[in-house]
């Protein structure tokens, strides 16, 4: 009998993207999906947002990864550029992700994010016990802009990691697969962003390094965020200042 | 008037739908392995393939790996029960028996460090099930059930190390005896059974297969990412499941080193071969991890390679 190491050099039964996206689309919405993870309670965005510590609008600067209690963890470098609380943060900070490459070796963790390097980002934050900011439940806390064909700005979160939404990811948020009653994964941000401001309103203070602010009366007009990160040679905005459109 | 008539090019599409559709419920699975890298242009952090990589599937390069289960359970269920559960978890993908791999039960640990350290000890790369009970480690509120950490080697996809941690922190994890009345616990052997299939290189079932066969049964794979608090179908393997670990560990090619035949000392720890990645380890963390593949070290043989290591330290020239 011949032997073989059990690893081919290609994958086999790994899925690419299919052509008939519209029926597999029309599909997923049929089937409906259960209300929560193996890995992560997929929470509704406005219930996540309101449990979460913090949630900002940042651009990805760059990533390391380090052992973190021993674990293999990759650190976000970001900037901000839209704070929902106030006050906001004061500069820059970094998110820990758990899993990344670290040397020859690398650490996977079905779920978790992957921020890429220049990109701009929406982010639902925990401060963990150890001090650092973590991004909540994995995956499903970061959210990334994209730019329609008609010139709107979308945010998609973030299911891939969790196998929920076929890859690619359309961009459209008026696309029926994207609405699920109990978790819809696309946004247009000019509506989310009343809807996240208004469920921060209703967040309790949670101490430590997060000041407590104090409830709007009035939700401020919904800011119009530039889906991606400015190229190098351009000028940065100012974090966190005012966003002009 | 004829019955039969000139097909249309619209008759024509459908028809090509229609067959495209039959096809690929024929031959495609919905099982997804774990890649070593993410291609350039997808989102993929720092685990995004460089230059000259191409992804590649997770494997263990081994016939049969161990496992160790935390010695204190979970305080609910107490320690007895919770690694019967653990073990008939694991169990579950043995009962395979297209798949060569076989899951070994290595006892219990009091260890509580998930990852891989290439210059640590035996002990701290053991494949260790914990449970998170007072803390849960990455945020106090993020709402995690279970993770389970893979560390490989990047160049490869061969497998060093997979630890599965439970959050009891936050959700009640037990036993869910009847559906009806358990809907608020989370089943931990329907949990486990999931997790341990990413242990074994398998990620989450693709729903762009959701189409094909019954959409029923694609929702019952164990490695479906979605669960509910009191289901308890991923318990079992779904055909889907099977094909995924078979796909990775054919029986009927089998593993160069033959099958299973380890050892089962309670306590021993597997020991993965890291040659390679030992070279860049401190002489003076080297020596824990002198180790050969698949066969158990014992306490005593580690301390006497941490004797003989410090005599040589001693006897070097200055």
């Amino acid at each position: 009998m011949t032997h073989h190491r059990p690893s081919p050099p290609v994958a086999r039964g790994t899925r690419g993207a299919h052509p008939i996206g519209p029926i597999l689309l029309l599909l997923l919405l049929v089937a409906g999906l259960p209300a929560e993870a193996t890995l992560v309670l997929l929470e509704p965005v406005e219930d996540a947002a309101r449990a979460a510590d913090r949630v900002l609008v940042a651009d990805v600067d760059h990533l390391s990864t380090e052992l973190h209690h021993g674990a293999v963890h990759t650190r976000a470098w970001l900037t901000p550029i839209l704070d929902l609380d106030d006050p906001p943060l004061d500069g820059p900070l970094s998110v820990l992700t758990p899993g990344g490459r670290h040397g020859e070796v690398a650490t996977r963790v079905a779920g978790s994010p992957q921020l890429s390097p220049g990109s701009r980002v929406l982010l639902l934050l925990d401060r963990g016990n150890d001090g650092e900011w973590h991004i909540r439940g994995l995956a499903l806390g970061h959210f990334v802009f994209h730019t329609h064909l008609d010139g709107r700005t979308a945010v998609l979160r973030d299911l891939r990691g969790l196998g929920i939404l076929p890859p690619p990811v359309p961009t459209d948020p008026d696309h029926n697969a994207h609405q699920h009653a109990d978790a819809p994964a696309a946004f247009w941000w000019h509506e989310l962003e009343p809807a996240l401001r208004a469920a921060r309103a209703s967040h309790p203070p949670s101490g430590d390094s997060d000041p407590p602010h104090a409830p709007s009366d009035s939700s401020p007009a919904p800011h119009e965020v530039p889906p991606t990160a400015p190229h190098a040679d351009q000028p940065r905005p100012t974090p966190p200042g005012p966003l002009t459109p | 008037m004829s019955i039969l008539r000139t097909p249309t090019p619209r008759h024509l599409a459908s028809a090509f739908a229609a067959a495209l559709l039959v096809l690929l419920a024929t031959h495609a699975h919905a099982f997804v392995r774990t890649m070593t890298c993410t291609p350039p242009g997808e989102t993929g952090g720092t685990l995004t393939c460089r230059d000259g990589e191409q992804p590649l599937p997770l494997y263990w390069d081994a016939p049969c790996i161990g496992y160790h289960v935390h010695q204190d359970g979970l305080e609910t269920l107490g320690p007895e029960t919770t690694h019967e559960q653990v073990h008939r978890s694991f169990a579950t993908w043995n009962d395979v028996p297209c798949s060569w791999l076989r899951l070994v039960p290595r006892g219990l640990t009091d260890e509580d460090r998930v990852g891989y350290d290439a210059c640590g000890s035996s002990r701290r790369n053991a494949n260790v099930v914990l449970f998170r009970e007072d803390q849960w480690r990455a945020g106090d509120s993020a709402p995690i059930i279970a993770l389970t950490s893979v560390t490989y080697i990047v160049r490869t996809g061969e497998i060093l190390d997979a630890d599965i941690e439970v959050n009891a922190a936050h959700f009640d994890v037990g036993i869910v005896e009847n559906p009806f009345t358990s809907r608020h616990i989370v089943d931990l052997q329907n949990a486990l059974t999931h997790e341990i299939g990413h242990l074994l290189g398998l990620d989450h079932t693709s729903p762009d297969d959701r189409f094909v066969g019954d959409p029923d049964t694609w929702q019952e794979a164990a490695m479906h990412a979605l669960t509910r608090p009191g289901e308890t179908r991923k318990r079992t393997l779904h055909e889907d499941d099977i094909a995924g670990v078979c796909d990775i560990y054919p029986a009927d090619v089998g593993h160069p080193d033959g099958d299973c035949r380890l050892d089962p000392t309670p306590d021993g720890f597997f020991v993965r071969p890291s040659g390679e990645l030992r070279s860049s380890c401190p002489d003076d963390r080297a020596c824990g991890c002198t180790a050969t593949p698949n066969h158990s070290h014992g306490p005593p043989a580690l301390l006497l390679l941490v004797a003989l290591l410090a005599l040589r330290r001693r006897t070097r020239p200055l």
